[in-house]
């Protein structure tokens, strides 16, 4: 059993917790300079 | 039971890993557009007895949409060869920070406390009726932990933090984990639905959800159901109880190393708190911090709204692509039976906490 949720999966080595953070703060920032949203890439839901 | 949703054998010669991330990627990216767009005509429509369509949200759609991809998969066998990209923890952990970035520190400044105190009320409550009852059953201490902390605490995740912590066999977290899906899954709606028959307002509703759904997605799923300060609320008190994974760990990992003859060899320690602690949460409370500042714009309309809705899609596709029912054949009724005790005393503990808690000790709870 590993140690935790974060190592567990076979084929990504990388932690999932920071990789998650990692992602959405690259998100975040890509709405802080404008390229995410009213005058960037249009993403609705 | 269902044929088709069994274990499949095991598959001949795979590509490479990166192909098979890529295309499991690429099948959560379809399923979870088409159930974006099965969301949009569902929300035009008027159900039966003048129901609005949108009160049948994206979750369940997504879940549909995963099941019916997990179906196909099984039926040309090529499931176990986009698994690798089927991740419904990191579609979750991103959609929760970006959740966050929703969230203004004022509305978790009046709940807080609620949340802080019936987390207290009931992680011990729940866990200790737990571990007594599965003693009752003659459970396995090992399988009680791992089940007790997934009830008490926050499903999935709790239940994989006591497993490290205690050495329990992988058997037992498949199954624990299997169980609470399963159960998550049908509360995810059926509770909602309560709810609404008993006219709770949305703090309560949202407080109940979030202490008594054992899968942060499935509480999330309910609260979008119910409305916005619902989800708010279930969230904020779902994330107050996933704080507490470190410290349950640390207290199991204490316990059994103390208790058990053969040791395990684990020593709990700062650092394996800090290792077993769910980062998200970090990214969770910054992004409310920056949104708090209004220094980023993730409130309702805006793009990171959107993303949060697209991470949450594809975590509920995950959900529905991961389903199996041949783990719960393999280790008898009894931890089933225990499971459904405790949830409906989860159920009821986490309901008169959240009405007592939100309705009379705080009453402006989540204004």
């Amino acid at each position: 059993m590993p140690d935790s949720k974060q190592t567990a999966h076979p084929y990504f080595t990388v932690n999932e917790d920071w990789l998650s953070v990692f992602i959405a703060f690259f998100l975040i920032l890509l709405s802080i300079i404008g390229l995410l949203g009213p005058n960037g890439i249009k993403i609705s839901f | 039971m269902i044929k088709t949703f069994e274990a499949e054998p095991a598959a001949p010669a795979q590509p490479s890993p990166v192909l098979r991330v890529l295309s499991g990627l690429l099948v959560v990216l379809v399923l979870s557009a088409a159930a974006w767009w099965f969301t949009q005509q569902v929300y035009k429509v008027q159900l039966p007895w003048g129901i609005p369509g949108k009160v049948l949200e994206y979750p369940l759609w997504a879940v549909l949409a995963g099941l019916v991809g997990n179906l196909i998969l099984r039926l040309t066998r090529l499931r176990e060869t986009v698994r690798p990209g089927i991740r419904t923890e990191l579609f979750l952990k991103i959609g929760l920070i970006l959740l966050g970035a929703g969230i203004n520190l004022s509305l978790i400044a009046t709940t807080a406390g609620e949340a802080i105190l019936q987390t207290l009320i009931l992680i011990p409550g729940v866990f200790f009726f737990s571990w007594w009852i599965g003693g009752k059953f003659g459970l396995e201490n090992k399988l009680r932990a791992v089940m007790s902390t997934a009830l008490a605490v926050c499903g999935v995740s709790a239940a994989i933090a006591a497993a490290g912590s205690v050495s329990a066999r992988k058997e037992q977290v498949t199954y624990i984990t299997g169980l609470v899906i399963l159960v998550a899954l049908p509360m995810m709606v059926i509770a909602p639905l309560i709810g609404q028959a008993m006219h709770l307002p949305d703090t309560v509703a949202g407080a109940w959800f979030g202490g008594n759904i054992d899968t942060t997605a499935a509480v999330i799923g309910a609260g979008t159901i119910y409305g916005e300060t619902a989800q708010k609320i279930a969230s904020i008190v779902k994330n107050t109880q996933n704080t507490l994974i470190g410290v349950v760990a640390f207290l199991l990992a204490f316990f059994f190393a103390s208790t058990d003859a053969a040791g395990a060899g684990v020593r709990p320690s700062a650092r394996v708190i800090w290792d077993r602690f769910p980062k998200f949460v970090l990214g969770f409370i910054l992004a409310s911090i920056l949104f708090t500042l209004g220094w980023i714009d993730g409130g309702k309309g805006s793009a990171l709204e959107a993303l949060k809705n697209w991470a949450f899609t594809m975590a509920f596709v995950c959900m529905g692509l991961e389903f199996s029912t041949t783990e719960f054949r393999q280790m008898g009724w009894k931890p089933v039976a225990v499971f459904l005790i405790v949830t409906v005393f989860n159920t009821l503990l986490a309901l008169l906490t959240a009405w007592v808690l939100f309705t009379f000790v705080f009453p402006s709870g989540g204004s």
